[in-house]
């Protein structure tokens, strides 16, 4: 290439230099693969559905709202994002097929003739049991309160299932379901079986536990996790002896099995601890039940703690997550 | 005065042109509109040369220009129906490439990568030679024409984009001053103002070159 200082006599002028530039032209090869791309890429954007908010958005623009048009498109991909988290979380939470397979009789107590220790991954029923020790009848214990709670939620009464829970007992309970939480309600109630001696500590702890558990789900599910009235039959056995004879109720099959809306993965961790809890407390006094009751709340605390020190939101490329 | 009278009516039959123009692309527009959707195709095949010359002395590239140009007409006949006639097609078709290729600009700042397309108009070819006869060989030539061309690919890569879309829109596509603020959504005094100071900034940046 000729350098600068070798350029001729006479410089050609802007416009001449920029009637060159007009002048440059590809060739008809060009153009050949410019149709052929052009083609592809029609049928592309035909075959590639567009996204449903993306003719919303145009739609609202057109009516000349552009920041309503975004507002619109954003409060559509957040709804839209909160529907499939709710979707699939019942999902994966909760199953499908319906099996009863717990009956219950309030009437009736087993004994519970060995020290066992029932447990499951869900830790809704942590049981720990002495020998010789008769469990309670409904007419003096709050026992029942949970077990029938749990009965209905299996049998599917998902709707009736808080007011039975704080309907059972009537003697030791006065509460309603709207003025006071199924926690406070069992708690005070387990401690006055305790206190008369009705209640063995490990079945009151076992109760509240269970009771616990079953609270922090409703709190966290709100109405939906109620109205569940279709559970899995998947997955968890139990000995009908430990679980009857802790919970004072008949086990008519040989198997129980435990719906899987119990065990929630949300719920394990939480259960674990308690039932950590729950079996380090087997002391026999009211007193011990107040420091469990206690250290539960406090791990309660913290759990919360955790969860809202994690970012619910989520910005990766061109979408916006919101997490539940 | 002849001249002058050549200019104007030069001015006028271009004016007349272009009405013509848009009322022929208005009459498939409405056919595209009411269903004959290969009828696009007309528009492509007389559009695409113009479309893509701009995105190209734009962007510099001529993939670039030719995956923009693309975008362009697929963008135009997606929003067809949208289309309202408050403007002329060409007009219209001319914004979204402008704005698909200042698009691209801002978000391939860092990446420059030119290429040279040849020279097709012999005429312009041959009269800019004739004001080089006395540089040597005809390789010789060659080489400083094709020199020439890339100093003013780089000159005009060193506008901003406004100032390069004027200087293209003007000097390279030949549109008026009106038709280029419509375009760009600005007045005309902003256009001839940004092709005045265009102008001299490429002028400084061509000084070793050019008279």
């Amino acid at each position: 290439m000729n350098n600068t200082s070798e350029s001729p006599s006479s410089k050609p002028n802007l416009e001449s230099l920029l009637r060159l530039k007009r002048a440059e032209r590809p060739d008809e090869a060009f153009w050949t693969e410019f149709s052929i791309g052009m083609r592809q890429k029609q049928l592309a954007a035909i075959i590639e559905p567009k996204p449903w908010w993306l003719g919303a958005s145009l739609v609202l623009r057109r009516f000349s709202f552009p920041a309503l048009a975004v507002a619109s498109g954003a409060a559509a991909v957040l709804a839209f994002t909160v529907v499939r988290s709710g979707s699939s979380l019942a999902e994966g939470g909760f199953s499908t097929a319906f099996v009863p397979v717990v009956e219950t009789s309030e009437s009736t107590a087993l004994d519970a003739t060995d020290q066992t220790t029932a447990s499951s991954e869900s830790g809704l029923l942590v049981a720990v049991t002495t020998p010789g020790q008769a469990t309670p009848t409904s007419a003096d214990a709050p026992i029942p309160v949970l077990m029938a709670a749990v009965d209905s939620v299996v049998q599917g009464d998902g709707d009736s299932f808080l007011s039975e829970m704080l309907v059972v007992d009537s003697e030791n309970l006065v509460a309603s379901a709207e003025s006071t939480s199924t926690m406070d309600v069992a708690i005070s109630t387990t401690e006055a079986g305790v206190a008369s001696g009705s209640v063995p500590l490990e079945v009151a702890v076992r109760d509240f536990v269970g009771v616990a558990w079953v609270d922090e789900q409703v709190t966290k599910q709100g109405e939906g996790f109620a109205k569940i009235s279709v559970v899995e039959s998947a997955s968890y056995t139990f000995d009908p002896s430990v679980v009857g004879g802790l919970a004072g109720v008949v086990v008519t099959d040989e198997v129980l099995t435990m719906p899987s809306a119990m065990v929630s993965v949300a719920g394990s961790r939480f259960e674990r601890l308690l039932s950590v809890d729950s079996s380090k407390s087997a002391p026999n006094n009211v007193g011990t039940l107040s420091q469990v009751r206690d250290r539960v709340l406090h791990h309660i605390g913290r759990e919360e703690d955790l969860y809202a020190s994690v970012s619910r939101l989520g910005v990766g490329g061109d979408r916006l997550s919101l997490r539940f | 005065m002849n001249a002058v009278t050549r200019a104007l009516s030069s001015v006028s039959s271009t004016a007349t042109d272009r009405r013509r123009e848009a009322e022929a692309d208005a009459l498939l527009v409405e056919r595209i509109q009411a269903g004959e959707a290969e009828r696009f195709d007309d528009l492509i095949l007389k559009y695409r040369e113009r479309i893509w010359s701009v995105l190209y002395h734009m962007t510099s590239n001529r993939e670039d220009a030719a995956d923009l140009a693309q975008d362009t007409f697929l963008k135009a006949f997606q929003s067809i129906n949208r289309f309202q006639g408050q403007s002329s097609f060409f007009t219209w078709i001319y914004r979204i490439a402008v704005n698909s290729a200042l698009n691209h600009l801002q978000k391939n700042k860092i990446r420059r990568f030119f290429s040279l397309e040849k020279i097709r108009d012999e005429d312009t070819a041959s009269t800019l030679l004739q004001q080089l006869t006395d540089t040597g060989s005809g390789s010789d030539r060659a080489a400083y024409l094709n020199e020439l061309q890339q100093k003013l690919n780089e000159a005009m890569q060193k506008l901003s984009t406004k100032h390069r879309t004027v200087v293209t829109l003007f000097e390279l596509d030949g549109l008026s001053h009106e038709e280029i603020a419509e375009i760009t959504g600005t007045s005309v005094g902003t256009v001839r103002s940004r092709l005045h100071y265009a102008k001299q900034l490429l002028q400084a940046e061509l000084k070793t070159y050019i008279d």
